[in-house]
């Protein structure tokens, strides 16, 4: 129930953003490298007999000279992940300098999680894996850094959509969180870069078993003795596909048609019920659980031997 | 000086005008430069602005434009305005706008009307009503200096506004 609601909510968080970096206006990004702005004044007067006359100044001119700039958006997150996947996070990298330039990308993760850039080709805020391609160094700068490819300073054309592609590694503990930064450098000015972050916090099933029997302490041979397996998972995520398998002790003889889950019997063979002794495992005790609930999520299972 | 007006007219009536009116016409004369602002920051941390010339600029630059009209001709001129475009690309810098014996005029649709500087524009507010306000620098497309009194041979008037490169 808690990982399908958490599920929804990113599935609905992806799409919000993708909406987001779709809405985002071109960047005035101030007059272009080159532009002229020139300045010619105008007098205006007249002599004692009211003949009107004029002068033009001279003209002074200023070329605007290049200005480097970089604004990558949007923050991310914190959204809930659990080890083993990917999300892909949308971002917008736009050149909000005065003139054409590449915007140099790199995304880093704290934790030192796996992480790729891709060119979002069609900027859906979706990974294609057919369409969007891992973001390369262009031939027009050649540093060996990955970038936005040429960006000019205005229109459609100023910014480009990514995809940070953040890996939880397997076996990261429930509870962790990882902040992935993208850094955005423009490569005429090396100064103006700017940030956004990718934020994810970690759920993750955490299953124990506990196993008792009774009666306890020292037996004759004869004796049955029931064996009581509780399986509960405290992690904050759901536990799918949990199986418990528990071989017969040496010694002791299974006593048939004696499993029970959660106080239901269960049969021994190979059928419709959760439960077979000998079948999907030989000599164990094999119970299919399925999935646990997060926090607390348990299961009890019970069978019987009798000592040899 | 009578005389000399009297030899003009002479001359202009023998159908040599042009030397003649030239050597008694007013000219009135502007130059302008173009200078930038740069700000340095000395030791004890005061900071120092000082102006060299704007060939070049970008985005955030102040340039001060200085413009001096001068009467360089033999004649009083009267009724002297000096007018000037803001330039494509440029913001005015309203509190920048000097003068010298003046009356500053605005417009804000490239000369068609003029009124007092600071220009004002009437708008909507957001409850409907018509108010006026202070125009946005932006709103700025020229500027006009009407000078006081007449303009002597000789004499001259400075005015000087900033703008900012957008």
């Amino acid at each position: 129930m808690m990982r399908s609601l958490t599920k929804g909510g990113i599935g609905l968080a992806v799409l919000a953003l993708a909406m987001t970096v779709l809405a985002v206006p071109s960047w005035a990004a101030g007059t272009r490298a080159g532009t002229n702005i020139t300045n010619t004044a105008r007098v205006d007067f007249r002599d004692v007999n009211g003949n009107a006359l004029f002068q033009l100044s001279n003209t002074v001119s200023t070329t605007v000279s290049q200005v480097g700039g970089v604004i990558v958006d949007p923050n991310n997150g914190p959204i809930t992940m659990n080890p083993g996947d990917v999300h892909y996070f949308p971002h917008i990298v736009t050149n909000a300098g005065n003139f054409d330039d590449y915007v140099n990308l790199t995304a880093v993760s704290a934790g030192g999680w796996p992480v790729t850039i891709y060119r979002d080709v069609n900027g859906d805020g979706v990974y294609q894996p057919a369409l969007d391609i891992p973001l390369l160094d262009s031939a027009g700068d050649a540093d060996a850094i990955p970038d936005s490819g040429l960006l000019s300073d205005s229109g459609p054309g100023s910014s480009m959509r990514i995809l940070v592609a953040v890996t939880v590694p397997a076996g990261t503990a429930d509870g962790a969180g990882d902040v992935t930064t993208v850094t955005g450098t423009s490569v005429f000015d090396p100064t103006k870069t700017d940030t956004a972050t990718d934020t994810i916090n970690v759920t993750s099933p955490n299953v124990s078993v506990v196993k008792s029997v009774a009666p306890l302490g020292p037996q004759p041979p004869g004796t049955i003795l029931t064996y009581t397996i509780v399986v509960t998972n405290n992690g904050s995520a759901a536990a799918n596909t949990v199986v418990l398998t528990d071989p017969i002790p040496a010694n002791t003889t299974y006593q048939g048609g004696t499993i029970t889950y959660n106080a239901a019997a269960r049969t021994d063979g190979a059928d419709a019920d959760n439960a077979d002794y000998n079948v999907s495992n030989p000599g164990q005790i094999t119970v299919a659980i399925g999935a646990l609930a997060a926090s607390g999520g348990t299961a009890t299972v019970t069978f019987q031997v009798k000592i040899n | 000086m009578s005389s000399k007006t009297g030899a003009a007219v002479l001359a202009m009536s023998l159908g040599l005008g042009l030397t003649a009116t030239a050597a008694t016409a007013p000219t009135v004369e502007v130059a302008i430069t173009a200078q930038k602002e740069v700000v340095n920051v000395d030791p004890h941390g005061k900071k120092n602005v000082t102006l060299v010339p704007a060939t070049e600029g970008h985005t955030g630059d102040t340039i001060v434009y200085m413009l001096r009209a001068k009467n360089a001709g033999t004649g009083t001129a009267v009724d002297a305005r000096i007018e000037d475009p803001i330039p494509a690309g440029t913001t005015l810098v309203l509190e920048s706008v000097k003068q010298d014996g003046s009356r500053i005029e605005a417009s804000l649709d490239h000369g068609s009307t003029w009124q007092a500087f600071p220009a004002q524009v009437t708008r909507k507010n957001a409850a409907g009503a018509t108010e006026t306000v202070a125009a946005p620098a932006e709103s700025y497309t020229t500027l006009r200096w009407v000078l006081n009194g007449p303009l002597e041979p000789g004499s001259g008037r400075d005015v000087s506004f900033k703008v900012q490169i957008r």
